[in-house]
């Protein structure tokens, strides 16, 4: 422990600091697109560092590897959250109502496999704006409008949530 | 708030409403009043979305919606961990 954490921890005792919470106390986030969007966000920005690597950069193997891992975690991770949407939220009657959300799908996975298996921008942006679409019928169906809000990530970009 | 925040962290925090996208800020939780510590993804004129860095595991403006900035109990500017 740290000098000041001794401290701090001292002063608590005699104090007793006000507790903040940050965990969940109920089942929580069960359907909910923003981890989808999150992780596609992972794979473009991947991509594009990957893109961006210079060959002469001595730790250019390092990077290259830990980047190309995480890329591909996190395009598998991103399809896996389309399947639980898909698979376990998304009714026949939302598909009567948003006819588009089959082929969306479709194509969130075949773009997240697509970026995966090469180093494909063009595959990763797309891969973001469709999940981005999927969000927006995701809350359509429930009733909820939404906005598009500045991503506040390195790749710029956009994020969707309840408006 | 993992990775960003652990439990056990004590966190400074600055009293005060002027927040911007990325803060980290102490609010009251508007189901039950609980002070809760979480990142600010929007801000609107009067209220603001806030997400937790462990999405998978919080409980944050997805499910309690845009919380309005009189709730906001300030900005946390050092994390003793």
């Amino acid at each position: 422990m740290s000098i000041s954490k001794r401290i701090i921890t001292a002063f608590d005792k005699i104090v007793g600091f006000q507790v903040a919470k940050a965990h969940c106390d109920i089942p929580c986030g069960i359907y909910d697109p923003y981890i989808a969007q999150y992780a596609a966000y992972t794979v473009l920005r991947m991509t594009n560092l990957i893109t961006g690597l210079e060959k002469d950069d001595p730790e250019y193997d390092h990077k290259l590897s830990r980047y190309t891992a995480t890329k591909d975690e996190f395009a598998e991770k991103t399809k896996h959250e389309i399947r639980i949407l898909w698979g376990d939220y998304f009714k026949e009657e939302h598909e009567k109502d948003y006819p588009e959300i089959t082929k969306l799908v479709w194509k969130a996975m075949k773009l997240a496999s697509q970026a995966r298996q090469h180093i494909d921008e063009k595959a990763a942006n797309e891969l973001v704006e469709t999940v981005l679409r999927i969000a927006e019928i995701f809350w359509a169906t429930k009733g909820v409008s939404t906005k598009r809000i500045s991503a506040p990530y390195p790749t710029g970009g956009e994020l969707v949530i309840p408006a | 708030m993992l990775p960003s925040l652990k439990e056990g962290d004590y966190v400074l925090v600055l009293k005060t409403s002027k927040i911007k996208q990325n803060d980290i800020i102490l609010l009251k939780n508007p189901k039950d009043g609980q002070i809760i510590v979480k990142r600010v993804l929007s801000i609107s004129p009067d209220s603001c979305f806030v997400v937790g860095d462990n999405p998978e595991k919080s409980t944050d403006s997805r499910e309690f919606g845009w919380v309005p900035k009189r709730s906001v109990v300030g900005k946390v500017v050092r994390r003793i961990a």
